[in-house]
């Protein structure tokens, strides 16, 4: 990670939006200093020649900020492709994280979804002034929904449908807890959808902004929802955790809504989170106080407007659990 | 099945606590209750019988016939020799997790009612 200590020689960069820039200027960035681009707390550089991630980048991001220099950013992040032979015979790209290679490549065809879960893997890796549970989380009136899920389970589907639908956007994959008060910080950025969920989102959200398929990855097919634009505005607006549902999609089901022990629920936040026990007894006690105010569910859906309907009728409780630090 | 611990002889039973240096953080919620063990860093979920066992040990330390007879009362049933092999099964695993001890174990070596002392090796440490 860079050191804050350059910050000291240069001024911050002139901020607009990413879709301010022209085609050339974002080609010239991506080519070369590199592109400046905050996604809710967290400033990353990122570079690239590849057209893919350049094209990806230009319509999933152009609603974010993005400053012209900055002198300190969290993650210094470059997509490439490996040199020799093999960059013409089977095409690959490489995810650099500070220069150094966390990961195998993958083919090229899969470079944007690889800048997602590369970054990703950049913020639950190194942002431990966060708690971080691997969960979509959304918000209505100040309150968030923290949907925590196997991969697979149709969190992102209904997370799509819902940003779409009178909720906010406050993340696809990473609920970020605050250390301090237990709120969730936003983290909009684009949603994964796998599989027949694209098309489902495409037919329900009539002009969606869903990036080309990347096919063959390890998760399916896999293409990228652009975040709603208010959910991106509004990103500094963290949210008081309220309900913590665990979804899960199943063909023909009817959509049932299920109370859940709250003792089974905080065991599985725990086991959701990729941070946890680095942050020992504290992270206990912020987790089990989430788990205390929160109502728990299990979700079980087919039909996206009927979940819709459920979701617009869920109510806040006060829990108040008998507990103690010894 | 494991041999239990030191309860093969019901003329010596000591007394049961909660090891207080792994248990730093816990919640109940309708009879279930999650353990924080700052120790091991793992959290445990424990079950209807270990949470009365452990709610129990919260108050003061407890013989097994002593948790026996309040999981008899807790749980409106008899203390028959069936609920003692209970309620030793939950201990024995509250135990193997280490969220219990007994007092015996919890006292300084070679102290006047501790165990003895670890004999010296016959080389330096």
């Amino acid at each position: 990670m860079a050191v804050h200590c350059a910050c000291l020689l240069r001024p911050p960069g002139h901020t607009v939006k990413l879709s301010r820039l022209s085609g050339s200027e974002l080609a010239r960035r991506l080519n070369g200093p590199g592109l400046f681009l905050h996604t809710g707390p967290f400033l990353s550089r990122i570079r690239t020649r590849i057209p893919q991630v350049v094209e990806g980048i230009s319509l999933l991001y152009a609603d974010y900020p993005a400053p012209d220099h900055e002198a300190f950013a969290d993650y210094h992040i470059s997509l490439e492709k490996p040199a020799g032979l093999r960059a013409w015979y089977h095409p690959q790209v490489l995810f650099k994280f500070d220069g150094l290679v966390p990961f195998k490549p993958l083919p090229l065809a899969q470079a944007l979804p690889f800048l997602e879960w590369g970054l990703n893997w950049s913020i639950a890796s190194h942002a431990n002034h966060f708690l971080i549970i691997h969960a979509a989380t959304i918000e209505k009136d100040g309150l968030a929904a923290i949907l925590p899920g196997a991969p697979g389970a149709g969190k992102s589907t209904l997370t799509a449908f819902l940003v779409n639908n009178g909720w906010r956007l406050l993340s696809d994959e990473l609920a970020l807890v605050s250390l301090n008060d237990g709120r969730i910080t936003p983290l909009a950025r684009p949603v994964s959808l796998k599989n027949e969920s694209i098309d489902i989102i495409r037919q329900v959200i009539p002009g969606a902004t869903i990036s080309a398929l990347s096919k063959d990855t390890a998760k399916g097919t896999v293409a990228l929802l652009k975040a709603p634009s208010a959910s991106i505005e509004r990103v500094t607006e963290t949210a008081r955790p309220a309900w913590i549902i665990f979804p899960r999609f199943a063909k023909g089901a009817a959509t049932e809504l299920t109370p859940r022990s709250k003792a089974s629920t905080l065991i599985e936040l725990g086991d959701n989170a990729f941070n946890y026990s680095i942050h020992g007894e504290h992270g206990f006690e912020l987790l089990a106080g989430i788990v205390d105010r929160c109502a728990c569910f299990e979700f079980t859906y087919s039909e996206l407007a009927e979940a819709q309907r459920t979701f617009a009728a869920l109510e806040p409780e006060g829990g108040a659990a008998e507990g103690a630090m010894a | 099945m494991k041999p239990p611990r030191n309860l093969s002889d019901p003329s010596r039973q000591d007394a049961w606590r909660l090891n207080h240096q792994r248990v730093t953080a816990w919640r109940a919620w309708a009879g279930e209750i999650v353990v924080y063990d700052d120790l091991s860093g793992d959290t445990l979920l424990l079950d209807v019988v270990m949470a009365e066992i452990f709610k129990r040990l919260r108050e003061t330390p407890a013989t097994l016939d002593q948790l026996t007879d309040h999981l008899g009362s807790v749980l409106d049933l008899e203390s028959t020799p069936r609920l003692r092999h209970v309620a030793q099964t939950a201990l024995d695993r509250l135990a193997d997790c280490g969220l219990v001890e007994t007092e015996l174990a919890a006292r300084p070596p070679g102290g006047p009612n501790g165990p003895p002392p670890a004999p010296e090796l016959p080389f330096p440490a």
